[in-house]
């Protein structure tokens, strides 16, 4: 009896294995035909940290001084030094220009408008004439002390040299 | 992110910043057109206004005895972060069309009403929107590589 009842068990595991072999290999086949036509072609200029790392290390000097500017600095990558200080004397003109100098007249504002701007207990810290007026005090100071920067730059790198 | 900065510690976007301010007689829109098509660099910029106000105050009438209302007027200057526009960064000609549509006098002053209307310590006190006294433009300019920093 056991002899018989193992003999059924092995033919039925037997063909159980074919079948399932049979399966296996169709989803093989079925999955290199998928895979062959969605198969990811990278382009030639795909990043490739081979070709990265064959890079030019040996740079021509204006591609040298593409990357490496001589001005720039870690510490300086504002760029205030030169390019931008033309830049910003350029907006200056053009904002001089377009908004010149404009007082409002004794009708710009209404009555209860100036009593309110001139009122101590509310709005601002201080009246706006208090702000008006240092505003201007302060124009005065920088003007002065660009007059003077050049001067002070040069005694301390002189001190510097000593 | 900006992560630049000079020797001295400042960062860079503290070196072009203009603060202009005009009277309520221009043509807002195309001043901001004007400023953006004429000044370098990638450009960040903030409008609001002076403005003044009206609102109730609670009173006494000494011959009745009743109590009344005074209207009175104030001025609201523009806090340091507020603005009314809401494209802030310029960096299409898109961006400077929004800006305008943003900043045309009806907009512009219904936003402002609106505001105050929002403001629930405005809303008790019923302080309502007057009229603009003048345009504060606060613009910042940054480097043309800023974007890509």
């Amino acid at each position: 009896m056991a002899s018989s009842s193992s003999s059924t068990s092995t033919n039925e595991s037997r063909q159980y294995r074919k079948n399932m072999g049979s399966v296996i290999s169709f989803i093989r086949k079925k999955r290199k035909e998928v895979r062959s036509k969605t198969a990811f072609e990278p382009p030639e200029d795909f990043v490739d940290f081979e070709k990265i790392n064959n890079s030019d290390y040996a740079l021509s000097p204006e591609k040298l001084n593409f990357f490496y500017p001589v001005a720039k600095t870690n510490m300086n990558w504002g760029y205030t030094s030169d390019s931008m200080t033309v830049a910003s004397k350029a907006d200056v003109t053009f904002l001089k220009a377009r908004f010149p100098l404009k007082r409002p007249g004794p009708d710009y504002f209404e009555d209860r408008e100036k009593e309110a701007l001139f009122d101590k207990r509310f709005a601002l810290r201080f009246p706006p004439i208090y702000y008006i007026s240092k505003l201007i005090k302060r124009e005065r100071y920088f003007n002065e002390i660009n007059l003077f920067r050049t001067g002070i730059q040069n005694s301390s790198n002189d001190l510097w040299r000593r | 992110m900006i992560y630049g900065g000079d020797k001295f510690g400042n960062p860079p976007q503290h070196y072009n910043r203009y603060y202009i301010t005009c009277l309520n007689d221009v043509d807002l829109p195309q001043v901001l057109d004007d400023i953006c098509t004429n000044i370098n660099g990638v450009i960040q910029i903030y409008v609001d206004c002076f403005m003044s106000t009206l609102g109730d105050l609670n009173a006494v009438d000494e011959l009745t005895n009743e109590p009344t209302k005074i209207e009175t007027c104030r001025i609201m200057y523009p806090n340091q972060v507020s603005h009314i526009n809401d494209t802030t960064e310029i960096l299409t000609r898109q961006d400077i069309d929004n800006l305008r549509s943003e900043c045309k006098f009806d907009a512009f002053t219904a936003k402002l009403h609106n505001n105050l209307q929002n403001d629930p310590f405005f809303k008790v006190s019923n302080v309502r929107f007057n009229r603009v006294l003048d345009y504060s433009i606060n613009v910042n300019c940054f480097p043309p590589g800023w974007i890509y920093k």
